[in-house]
C-alpha cells in the first residue's frame, strides 16, 4: 500500500524566522517521515503564489515587528483562501507574533492601528518595552498533558478580548513571568507568543501534531529506536529542569 | 566638592575591588547613586570615541587605542570591558584628578549598544563607531531591529554634534541614520567596509537570511555580493536604499581573518575621524596582535590546536568561529562545549544553535566532533538535523571525560569552540 502523502507550508519561512523557527516545520517533516509518510515541505513568503488548498499544515514563526507589518501586508492578498483553510480544520501553527495575524488588529507603539485577519475575536496593543525570557507553560485540554518549555521574546503591551486560550504562564518559572493565560486556538489553528524552535525543545507538542496528521497514535517512547528522539526528550528534560 | 567626593569615593572602591578581584562596575554604580549628576561636571578632553554595535566591540576598542597610543595621545579607556553606564562612570571618574578633570588626550568607551543612549545622556561622545548589528543575546536584547531602535534613540540624544562612524556593509547600521541623513549625503557619517573578495557570488547565508529584505522598507534586497551574514552591497529593490561607498576600505593590505579586518577597518576609519592619517593609523595596526583576543591556543598532549571563544546565543559569532575552523585545512576534530549558557544572567534558551550554520563541520578535514556539556543532548539533536555525518559526532556529557574520549576517539589537531562562560570549565577539561 502507497504511504499517506501529507503536505506542510512553511509561510514567511524567510520573513517570520526570528530564532531558529525553521527547525519546527522541519522537525515535523522529519517526523512524519519516520513514521513512514510522505512528505511535501514548501516554503512560501512575500511575493510568492500560494495555492492554500491541498496543505494538511501550515506554519508561520515570529518576526521582527517591522517584519510583522510586511508579513501582515502581503497575507492580506490571500486572505480569503487562508481564513478558507483555517474555517475547513487544516492545522496551522502560529509562533511568537505571528499569532497576532489572526485578530481584529494591532496597535503599535507608535500608536499606528494595522488591521489584521479579523478572524477571531481580540486585539493587540503594543508598547515600547520589549518582553523578553526563559517560561513554562501547561497547556489545557484537550492539548497537552505535559509542561511545555518556551522563550517569550515580544514588544509589551497586552491583548483585549474574550477568547479561548490553550496555554497558561506558569508563575514563577523561568524568566517569573506573573501567572496568565496566553495564545489562540480557533478549530485546529493554534497560536501562542513562545518563540523558537517549540516543537524541537517540546517533543509532546511535536507529537500531538504528528498524530492529528497522520491520524495514529505514536509507538510507545521504549519502541522507538532514533536517537534524535532521545537527544530531543533529554533537552527537554534538561532545559525544564533548569527552568523549575 | 561633589566631584573631589565622587572621584575619591570611585578611586578607594576600584582599588579595593581590584584587591579582591571585583569588577569595575560597583564604584561607578556606588557613585553614581550618590551624585547621580556628576559625569556632567567632570572636564574632558576634545576626543570622546564611544565603540557600540552587536560584534567586535572589545576588539575594536583595543585597536583603536592602540592606534591612538601610537600616534602619540594618551588614552583613558575602560580596558576592563565594564561596557554599562556605570562601566563608563568607573573609567571617567577613576581617569580624573580630585578636580575633575580627565587629564589624557582622548577618551575611548566601549559602550553596551542598550545603554548607550543612557551613556550619551551623561557623556557626550564626539565620535561613535557602531560595528554591526546581529542577532545576538536574544534573551536580552529582543533582536536586532529592537536594538538599531535603541541606537536610534541614542543617535538623537547627540544631536549635530556627533562624528559617526558607521559599517557601510551592514545595512541596518548604514539605516540608523534614514531618513534624517539623505542617501548619498552622508555628512556628518565615515563610512567603512570591507572589499569583495572578487568571487563577485553570494555564498549561502546560513540558516537564515537577515540580508533577505530591507530594514528601511521591508521589500527584498538584492546583494551584488555578500560578505558574511547580511553584510555585502545590497540594494533595496523597493526603496532604492542602498551600501555607501565605504571611506575606508583597507581589505587589500592586510591577510587576516575576515572579522580582524571589519575591526581593522572600522579602528582605521574612528583614526580618521579624529584627525589621523587613515594610512598611518593602518600602519601601526599592521601586524598587532590582540592582547584581549578570542583565538586562543590549545594542547593535548602532542596535539595542537586553538579555542575560538564565541558568545552563546550569537549565531554570527558561532558562524565565524566554524568558518575559522574550515579555513585552517587541517584534519582535525571540533569540540562544541555549551554547559552554562549565559554567566551574566539566568536562561536555558537554546534556540540559537537552530540558527548556527554547523553544516560547515560536513567538510572533509573535520574528522571527529565532540559535543560537550549540560546542552550535548540539543547539540545532538540540532546536529541530527544536519548535513553532518553522524558517524563522526561524539557525545560527553561529564566534563571528566572529555581528556580521555578526546585522546582515544578523536585525530588531528583540536579546534573548540565555547563562550566565556565555558571557557575555564573547558581549560579545566583538557588539563591532565
Amino acid at each position: 500500500m502507497e504511504a499517506k502523502q501529507i503536505n506542510i507550508l512553511h509561510l514567511y519561512y524567510d520573513l517570520m524566522n526570528l530564532y531558529g523557527d525553521w527547525a519546527n516545520a522541519a522537525v515535523l517533516e522529519r517526523e512524519l517521515d519516520y513514521r513512514g509518510f510522505n512528505v511535501r515541505l514548501d516554503k512560501k513568503s512575500v511575493g510568492d503564489d500560494i495555492d492554500f488548498s491541498g496543505y494538511d499544515f501550515i506554519y508561520i514563526g515570529s518576526g521582527t515587528e517591522r517584519s510583522f507589518v510586511a508579513c501582515m501586508r502581503d497575507l492580506s492578498r490571500f486572505k480569503d483562501a487562508f481564513i478558507e483553510c483555517i474555517e475547513t480544520g487544516v492545522y496551522v501553527l502560529a509562533t511568537g507574533n505571528s499569532h497576532e495575524l489572526f485578530g481584529q488588529s494591532v496597535t503599535d507603539c507608535d500608536g499606528n492601528e494595522h488591521e489584521m485577519l479579523g478572524l477571531l475575536d481580540f486585539e493587540t496593543v503594543q508598547s515600547a518595552t520589549r518582553v523578553t525570557g526563559d517560561c513554562v507553560f501547561s497547556a489545557k485540554p484537550p492539548f497537552y498533558r505535559d509542561k511545555l518549555i518556551g522563550f517569550i521574546n515580544r514588544a509589551g503591551g497586552s491583548q483585549t478580548g474574550e477568547i479561548e486560550r490553550p496555554f497558561s504562564v506558569e508563575p514563577g518559572a523561568g524568566a517569573g513571568f506573573k501567572a496568565c493565560d496566553e495564545g489562540i486556538m480557533y478549530k485546529n489553528l493554534l497560536g501562542t507568543y513562545m518563540t523558537g524552535p517549540l516543537l524541537v525543545r517540546n517533543p509532546p507538542m511535536m507529537m500531538y501534531f504528528a498524530d492529528k496528521l497522520t491520524g495514529e497514535r505514536a509507538k510507545h517512547e521504549s519502541k522507538r529506536t532514533d536517537m534524535f528522539f532521545e537527544y530531543q526528550g533529554s533537552g527537554y528534560y534538561t532545559a525544564l529542569d533548569e527552568l523549575k | 566638592m561633589k566631584v573631589f567626593f565622587a572621584v575619591i569615593i570611585c578611586r578607594i572602591l576600584y582599588f579595593t575591588g581590584k584587591c579582591i578581584g571585583r569588577g569595575s562596575s560597583l564604584p561607578g554604580k556606588v557613585v553614581l547613586r550618590f551624585f547621580p549628576d556628576v559625569l556632567g561636571r567632570l572636564s574632558l578632553p576634545g576626543i570622546i570615541i564611544a565603540v557600540t554595535g552587536s560584534n567586535g566591540k572589545t576588539s575594536v576598542t583595543e585597536l583603536i587605542v592602540h592606534a591612538l597610543k601610537e600616534s602619540g595621545k594618551s588614552v583613558a579607556w575602560n580596558h576592563e570591558g565594564s561596557n554599562q553606564t556605570e562601566g563608563v562612570a568607573t573609567l571617567l571618574l577613576r581617569s580624573a584628578s580630585l578636580g575633575g578633570k580627565v587629564r589624557s588626550d582622548a577618551v575611548v568607551m566601549e559602550c553596551d549598544e542598550r545603554y548607550a543612549k543612557k551613556i550619551f545622556e551623561k557623556v557626550h561622545p564626539t565620535v561613535l563607531l557602531i560595528t554591526n548589528l546581529c542577532r545576538d543575546q536574544l534573551t536580552r536584547n529582543g533582536h536586532h531591529e529592537f536594538v538599531a531602535d535603541c541606537l536610534r534613540a541614542a543617535i538623537d540624544v547627540l544631536g549635530d554634534g556627533v562624528k559617526l562612524v558607521l559599517n557601510a556593509d551592514d545595512p541596518y547600521v548604514s539605516a540608523l541614520v534614514l531618513p534624517k541623513t539623505a542617501q548619498g549625503d552622508g555628512s556628518g557619517v565615515l563610512y567603512f567596509g570591507v572589499g569583495s573578495s572578487g568571487d563577485g557570488v553570494s555564498p549561502a547565508a546560513g540558516m537564515y537570511d537577515d540580508g533577505a529584505y530591507c530594514p528601511v522598507c521591508k521589500a527584498r534586497m538584492t546583494y551584488n555580493y555578500r560578505i558574511m551574514g547580511h553584510f555585502g552591497d545590497y540594494k533595496c529593490n523597493g526603496c532604492g536604499f542602498s551600501r555607501n561607498k565605504p571611506d575606508i576600505d583597507l581589505t587589500t593590505q592586510e591577510n587576516r581573518p575576515l572579522v580582524f579586518m571589519y575591526n581593522f577597518c572600522a579602528a582605521v576609519a574612528v583614526c580618521n575621524a579624529v584627525g589621523i592619517d587613515a594610512s598611518d593609523a593602518a600602519e601601526s595596526l599592521k601586524g598587532y596582535e590582540l592582547k584581549g583576543g578570542r583565538t586562543v591556543s590549545l594542547k593535548i598532549g602532542e596535539r595542537k590546536g586553538f579555542l575560538f571563544i564565541s558568545k552563546h546565543e550569537n549565531s554570527f559569532a558561532y558562524d565565524c568561529s566554524l568558518s575559522r575552523i574550515i579555513e585552517q585545512k587541517k584534519p582535525c576534530t571540533v569540540i562544541v562545549l555549551v554547559d552554562s549558557i549565559s554567566r551574566k544572567y539566568y536562561t536555558s534558551e537554546t534556540s540559537w544553535l537552530w540558527d548556527i550554520n554547523f553544516d560547515l563541520l560536513s567538510d572533509e578535514n573535520v574528522k571527529n566532533i565532540v559535543l560537550a556539556g549540560r546542552y550535548a543532548n540539543e547539540l545532538a539533536a540540532r546536529f541530527k538535523m544536519s548535513g553532518v555525518s553522524r558517524d563522526k559526532v561524539g557525545l560527553v556529557f561529564d566534563l571528566s571525560g572529555l581528556r580521555d574520549f578526546i585522546e582515544e576517539n578523536t585525530s588531528g589537531d583540536v579546534y573548540a569552540v565555547t563562550c566565556f562562560s565555558d571557557r575555564v570549565k573547558l581549560f579545566k577539561a583538557l588539563k591532565r
